[in-house]
């Protein structure tokens, strides 16, 4: 009751005219963002969010959601098309949606992957709703000690899990934690490793990381790889939209409501664990889907099933990564962390407190969420010919202005060049982690979350007069240690069988 | 793995190359940038400044030992022989390093106008974009734009 009085109190804020426009406009960039080659999800966001410095909170954050939901959805329109996904969480789709755009049925496969994403969006944009409150008032349980330990929780199942290697996971986390510690010290205030520098004091820009590491260093990722390999455009598929063969009529769509209701859950589990991401889920959707088919031979071959599947079980992410993120202010995955990002330019610090201090604008987040699934669902479906045709932008056009709008970007927020400098500087250490396998989303993940790890274990120290074994007293801090002890056993584990299995051909 | 997260796949020699970097730069955090750019007095039972910084400094460093370890063992495998060389992999990290440097000095000295002008058509023709129809629209253009909209929506002058 009190969670329905309080979207109720919400409503009025969050349904204005500005706040609409905020979201069809981010949900317009986030499909475009998808559907554009090489750009992407966390691309546009990171881009995106130093603009929002200049909107009102609630418009920043629903245009940045709008985004997130936006983006999902649009990976799958090239991967229908050319099979070729726009975001790596839509390669699932293609495995059936380009066989459909073959066979005349590209349109039908454009909107199955729609609704499909819609109807994932809102049942997670659900439990977020029903889970964050309580969720967050069992975390105000926390103190410093059970912090520490979550921290270094989510960082076990980020290095050991969402990294492909988990020496490479650690380092890239710790590089993280380590850069965090640039500017001044949070308890005495002395300067740290600021080399004089006075913009350094408050500490390296989080902004100018993110935009950095994550977009400049994937857009010069492609452009040497274009570079490399020259290589041709990939032969588009021309949807038809003649009206027979790509209808989907409402009954025909739910009649999958057994793969939506099990994606959506599937990828909304994914989705609350810090580090596991959304490709993951997006395979997991499909594999449960498969697996529960009385005919699995035709995943593969069209069946519109597999695209439910995906598109369901991709977009119930982007509502369960936030209660990790609403509830500790541990971010879910990387889009999560920089909505992080977005809070905290607008004076919002995400965790236990947020949902007391800041109870208005969290309500007025949510109801802006499930308005954007419709503002998503109606601007996807109206925009299918503009997609077709932002679907075959060439890359070598998009990746270079890509990486001018960063550049402004990141200068408009403080009129900084040394916060561009900064940016070109994370984008070279990025690319070169890129090539070298190391994980970019450990190494922000670690710098977001770094002061708060310092900070909780400081605390610790000084409550309990410098006695870490409170570490292992207090149930809950146990019981994170007890995890992060078990993450990292199952990911030696698996190292360790991956290195006595002989390599496949070809590896 | 998100979209950024995207990372190649690593061969043995790579690993032994980049391990032995991070362990240098860990080293060098270790031996001379934290003894002299972080204080060391602790508070009553509060842990020093350095503290932090130092075990992160650490466990990098140790964790590059294992990276070299691994490599070294599986550099005769096929799967340690997969992956990108170490030489393509520095010679586009080196060219991204200059061409960053040169685009911030000309931010810096040109404007955001020139730098961004020049950023795309270097870019495009670097990737083997000729086509001047599309080139010269677009890198004479999109920073325009961009200056104009950052002026009109947000009163900012790009420089």
């Amino acid at each position: 009751m009190i969670i329905l009085d309080s979207l109720v109190s919400a409503i009025d804020q969050a349904v204005t005219l500005t706040n609409v426009l905020f979201i069809v406009a981010g949900v317009a960039l986030g499909i475009f963002a998808g559907i554009l080659p090489g750009v992407g999800t966390v691309t546009a966001l990171s881009v995106l969010i130093p603009i929002t410095f200049y909107f009102p909170p609630l418009s920043a954050i629903a245009f940045l959601v709008g985004v997130m939901k936006g983006g999902t959805s649009g990976g799958a329109i090239p991967a229908i098309l050319i099979n070729a996904p726009g975001t790596p969480e839509a390669a699932a789709s293609a495995l059936d949606g380009y066989p459909m755009a073959r066979r005349g049925e590209a349109g039908r496969a454009m909107k199955i992957a729609l609704y499909s994403s819609v109807s994932g969006d809102t049942i997670s944009d659900v439990i977020l709703i029903l889970v964050a409150a309580p969720f967050a008032a069992f975390a105000l349980n926390f103190g410093p000690a059970e912090f520490t330990a979550a921290i270094l929780f989510s960082f076990a199942l980020l290095s050991g899990i969402a990294s492909g290697s988990l020496v490479k996971g650690l380092i890239a986390t710790f590089l993280g934690v380590l850069l965090s510690t640039i500017g001044l010290d949070p308890v005495d205030s002395s300067p740290r490793m600021v080399f004089g520098e006075v913009e350094l004091f408050d500490g390296l820009p989080v902004l100018a990381v993110a935009v950095g590491s994550l977009a400049v260093a994937s857009v010069l990722d492609q452009l040497f790889d274009l570079r490399a390999a020259r290589r041709g455009s990939e032969p588009t598929v021309e949807p038809t939209f003649d009206k027979e063969t790509n209808r989907v009529g409402l009954g025909a769509f739910f009649s999958h409501w057994r793969t939506i209701i099990r994606s959506a859950l599937i990828g909304s589990g994914v989705g609350m664990l810090p580090g596991l991401g959304v490709t993951l889920a997006a395979f997991l959707g499909y594999g449960a889907a498969r697996r529960a088919s009385k005919s699995p031979e035709s995943f593969g071959t069209g069946n519109p099933d597999g695209i439910v599947a995906t598109e369901a079980a991709n977009s119930a992410v982007s509502g369960a990564n936030l209660i990790p993120t609403f509830a500790l202010g541990i971010p879910g995955n990387i889009a999560a962390a920089l909505l992080i990002g977005a809070f905290m330019i607008h004076g919002v610090v995400p965790g236990p407190l947020m949902m007391q201090l800041h109870a208005d604008l969290i309500y007025a987040v949510f109801v802006s969420m499930l308005m954007a699934n419709v503002v998503h669902l109606i601007i996807g479906r109206i925009g299918i010919p503009i997609w077709v045709m932002a679907a075959r932008a060439p890359r070598a056009a998009v990746l270079p202005v890509v990486l001018v709008l960063a550049a402004a970007g990141v200068y408009l927020p403080a009129q900084s060049l040394f916060q561009v400098a900064v940016m070109l500087a994370f984008a070279v250490l990025g690319l070169f982690m890129r090539r070298t396998g190391f994980s970019i989303v450990c190494m922000v993940i670690g710098f977001l979350l770094g002061p708060l790890l310092e900070t909780s274990l400081r605390q610790s120290m000084l409550i309990y007069k410098s006695d870490l074994t409170i570490l292992v007293r207090s149930p809950i801090a146990l019981f994170f240690i007890a995890l992060t002890v078990l993450t990292l056993a199952l990911a030696v584990r698996r190292a360790l069988r991956d290195a006595r299995q002989p390599p496949s051909e070809g590896a | 793995m998100s979209p950024a997260d995207t990372t190649a796949q690593s061969g043995a020699w790579t690993d032994i190359a980049a391990g032995t970097l991070m362990a240098l730069a860990a080293l060098l955090m270790v031996a001379a940038i934290i003894p002299a750019e972080v204080s060391d007095a602790a508070g009553r039972n509060d842990i020093s400044p350095a503290f932090v910084p130092q075990v992160t400094a650490y466990l990098i460093l140790g964790f590059s030992a294992l990276l070299i370890v691994n490599g070294i063992k599986r550099r005769n495998t096929p799967a340690g022989r997969a992956g990108q060389s170490v030489g393509v992999v520095a010679r586009d990290v080196v060219l991204a390093a200059v061409a960053v440097t040169l685009f911030q000095l000309a931010f810096v000295h040109l404007g955001f106008l020139i730098a961004g002008a020049a950023a795309i058509a270097v870019a495009m023709f670097a990737i083997g974009e000729r086509r001047l129809v599309l080139v010269v629209p677009l890198a004479g253009l999109a920073p325009v734009a961009l200056q104009q909209a950052s002026w009109r929506l947000l009163s900012i002058w790009l420089p």
